[in-house]
């Protein structure tokens, strides 16, 4: 009996030990402190809601991977607090008159992480691997051949006039990455830990908990004032709020609504809220009856408060109201305001215009969470008018597979566009190919129209046609545009040189304590 | 017993294809492309078309699972389609904090609950019994990141403590593993409490007070060890439970789990990720399953007794 016991007990101290050790193991890893950095005046920590799949420029083409890519790769462009380009690894740059060649001047003596010196070969080479990419391919599409007539020199040829080229040379997933070092450590070690030339060099990547990110000291924009990012995932915003209160984390780049108000009445914490690129539309189903009719469409913006869905949805600050199809912070140009608005007599008259006095029924199709409410409040404003809306809740996926049978009336989708041009607000939902025309709205003089617009080189005139577009959206009115979410990001009230970035983005290195 | 150990050890292997047969067909079935998925809200159809044929997402059921086993085979559980990294990494880097949430918590449970259990049978409708009763019933039905989200407002912030998130050192699992012993707390008090009741009936129990033993030597040496099989057995699958379901613990407290791991992959459908996780927790189950059955032989000789034959 003493020696079952004993086996006992030592099974036991075995299972404690094992315990101890891994315990232990993970203390001894922590060398940069994460511990409230409001006292460490050399780190900031940066909360986000999910985890970068790669660090690798050329691999990620969504925001969670972008915010962090950023810190590491430098662009050839960039832009600065109102969306304007401004020189970046590019000293200066020269568009020819038919939008085909891009003449890129590269500044001299940029050191890469490695330390090896900027050419115009490592922009050849992301050229080239950006294109072989089947993820971020559409940002290199446009370029047919790179020249490099000396180090510091760098010709595209376009194969047609893009003017969005810009645009996408601005954006992360075409940071520019060193050649030798991407060759040396093969794409798998490249995506952990890039050699570029932005002003922070990756230092380790836990996975599924924080990437850490140490300044560059000989970065060509000057070494950082920040010498220390980690960026750690939160994937519950109340936990990340209560992290930022606490000092654990400085800055917050997905803050819930529902935070606003405790966050904004917290001194140790400053709330930002900004313009965003990102707009909700409530699509109708235009090959469908009675949704075919452009006067019931009328009639649903007519009916359709807005103002109310912003209030019950994004708790009054989370989102704005629609006057344009295309966001503000995308083109500098008075677009005008939303032709309709709440009027619920005009949408009775329409509806009875169009044969429908008495209502009809209809479902929507929505994901769980925000979108499912966004349906509850629409359900409550088509109610006066005769409308039963069924509202029927699908994960993602299934989503996608039903909108594409074609069977549904009505769905919400929200469009994110990843650079500040009106092309990426309009095109993949209103063009009759796009996989993403939830409206199955097919016209073909709105096709022409979007691919002009595209490819027009004169900015002045490119301007003009979007606002053509934009009228014409309002007068067909494939949709029900809902709204334009807003960025609210939340950093410690001590941080200074901090604000927001319609892409959802921070940089780092403009921040100090 | 070799024999035995070896026995059940080779039942692996029926299980692993079973459960990654049933998984693969599944997602196979799902609807919805995870090449879309990967590539966004804002991708062409020649971007999707691309990419599914890249991922091998067009050749049929049985290449793909061929596939998949032929590097199951080798030890290569494939690599994730979310991030390009390997499974068998991903799943590796989220054990330690995993594994350290389960048995703190594990043990945290064994430690309060089968005592109580204890207490609460043999002082059987005392006041002690229908308290702990009532709280381990209410502490279960509490969901798990309410509790979790109490507690760190009331420690972390209000008191200042403990860290709120993160899994950086060992203060930081006190909180997590408390709220998920909360949750599990019911059912182990419950399951001893009526094991010792049973126990307590019997005739040996009646004799051993009658010759004159001790309350806490009838306890501790002949009710313990009887009682504690069908424990045993719970405690094993909680543990299991614990080791891919923590997520909504691990989602409140920031920690990078298995459980985590497993949810993200399922909302991107990343097959390779999921049929990883789902083998590696059901090997740990079928392991645990088989620990535990060599443990009832250490405490029930009865049990010993037919492996000696």
């Amino acid at each position: 009996m003493r020696r079952k016991s004993t086996r006992l007990l030592s099974l036991f101290v075995i299972f404690a030990m094992v315990f101890c050790f891994t315990a232990c193991g993970k203390e001894e890893t922590e060398k940069v402190e994460m511990s409230g950095s409001g006292k460490d005046s050399n780190t900031v920590v940066v909360a986000t809601s999910a985890e970068p799949t790669s660090l690798d420029p050329q691999f990620g083409e969504d925001t969670t991977t972008q915010r962090v890519v950023m810190q590491i790769s430098d662009t050839l462009i960039g832009v600065d607090k109102d969306m304007n380009y401004v020189p970046k690894l590019a000293e200066s740059w020269e568009v020819s008159k038919d939008g085909k060649t891009y003449t890129f001047h590269l500044r001299e003596g940029v050191k890469a992480h490695n330390g090896e010196i900027l050419t115009s070969e490592d922009v050849a080479y992301t050229v080239e691997r950006g294109k072989a990419s089947t993820l971020v391919a559409k940002a290199f599409a446009a370029i047919e051949s790179v020249e490099c007539p000396d180090d510091t020199t760098v010709i595209m040829h376009l194969a047609y006039a893009s003017p969005i080229q810009l645009g996408y040379l601005s954006s992360p997933s075409t940071g520019i990455v060193n050649k030798k070092a991407c060759e040396e450590m093969g794409d798998d070690a490249f995506g952990r830990a890039p050699v570029a030339y932005g002003p922070y060099e990756v230092v380790s990547w836990d996975s599924g908990d924080k990437i850490t990110l140490k300044a560059f000291s000989d970065y060509w924009g000057g070494e950082p004032s920040v010498k220390n990012a980690v960026f750690k995932v939160y994937t519950d915003s109340n936990t990340a709020a209560i992290a930022l209160q606490n000092g654990q984390v400085d800055v917050l780049l997905d803050v819930s609504t529902a935070d606003v108000a405790t966050l904004e009445a917290n001194d140790n914490v400053t709330v930002y809220n900004g313009d965003s690129l990102i707009a909700f539309h409530l699509h109708l189903n235009c090959e469908r009856t009675p949704f075919n009719n452009e006067k019931v469409r009328q009639a649903l913006n007519y009916a359709i408060d807005t103002q109310a869905i912003i209030d019950a949805v994004f708790d009054g600050v989370g989102a704005v109201k629609m006057d344009s199809f295309i966001p503000k912070m995308s083109m500098s140009a008075d677009m005008g305001s939303n032709p309709y608005g709440y009027d619920l007599d005009k949408a009775k008259a329409l509806l009875a215009e169009a044969g429908y006095a008495d209502g009809f029924e209809c479902n929507i199709l929505v994901t769980s969470g925000q979108q499912e409410k966004m349906a509850q409040v629409i359900q409550g404003y088509l109610q006066p008018l005769g409308i039963t809306l069924n509202i029927n809740v699908y994960e993602w996926s299934t989503l996608l597979s039903i909108v594409e049978t074609g069977d549904y009336d009505m769905t919400i989708l929200r469009i994110v566009a990843m650079i500040p041009d009106p092309d990426l607000s309009l095109y993949t939902r209103f063009e009759s190919s796009q996989v993403y025309n939830f409206s199955k709205y097919y016209d073909k003089d709105l096709d022409k129209m979007l691919e002009e617009a595209r490819i027009c080189p004169d900015e002045a005139k490119r301007t003009e046609m979007y606002l053509d577009i934009n009228q014409y959206l309002w007068d067909v009115i494939p949709t029900v545009p809902l709204c334009f979410t807003t960025v609210i990001n939340a950093a410690n009230a001590e941080l200074n040189g901090y604000h927001t970035d319609p892409r959802g983005f921070v940089n780092v290195c403009e921040l100090s304590w | 017993m070799l024999k035995y150990i070896a026995k059940r050890v080779l039942w692996l292997i029926p299980v692993i294809i079973g459960v990654s047969l049933i998984i693969f067909t599944i997602m196979y079935f799902k609807p919805g492309n995870p090449a879309q998925l990967i590539l966004g809200s804002e991708a062409t159809q020649a971007e999707i078309d691309a990419l599914t044929e890249e991922m091998g997402l067009n050749d049929p059921f049985l290449v793909q699972y061929a596939d998949y086993m032929k590097g199951l085979l080798h030890g290569d559980l494939g690599t994730s389609w979310r991030n390009g990294n390997s499974v068998s990494a991903e799943i590796l880097s989220r054990f330690p904090v995993t594994l350290e949430l389960a048995a703190l918590s594990i043990l945290l449970v064994c430690l309060i609950g089968i005592p109580i259990g204890v207490i609460s049978a043999v002082r059987q409708y005392s006041v002690l019994d229908m308290v702990s009763v009532v709280t381990a019933l209410a502490l279960a039905s509490m969901p798990s990141f309410w509790i979790g989200l109490m507690l760190m407002l009331l420690f972390s912030v209000q008191l200042e403590l403990l860290p709120p998130t993160g899994a950086d050192s060992f203060i930081n699992f006190i909180l997590p593993s408390i709220t998920l012993a909360a949750v599990n707390l019911a059912v182990i008090t419950r399951m001893t409490r009526s094991t010792m009741l049973e126990v307590i009936r019997q005739d040996y129990v009646r004799t051993a007070k009658a010759k004159g033993a001790g309350e806490v030597r009838i306890v501790m040496k002949h009710c313990l060890k009887n009682a504690m099989i069908p424990v045993l057995t719970i405690v094993a699958i909680q543990f299991s439970n614990l080791v891919g379901g923590a997520v909504l613990v691990e989602s409140v407290f920031a920690m990078p789990g298995l459980g985590t791991l497993l949810v993200q992959a399922i909302r991107s459908s990343d097959t390779p990720l999921i049929m990883g996780s789902v083998i590696v927790l059901a090997s740990i189950f079928t392991i645990l399953n088989l620990v535990i059955d060599l443990l009832y032989s250490v405490i029930d000789p009865r049990i010993k007794a037919q492996f000696a034959k």
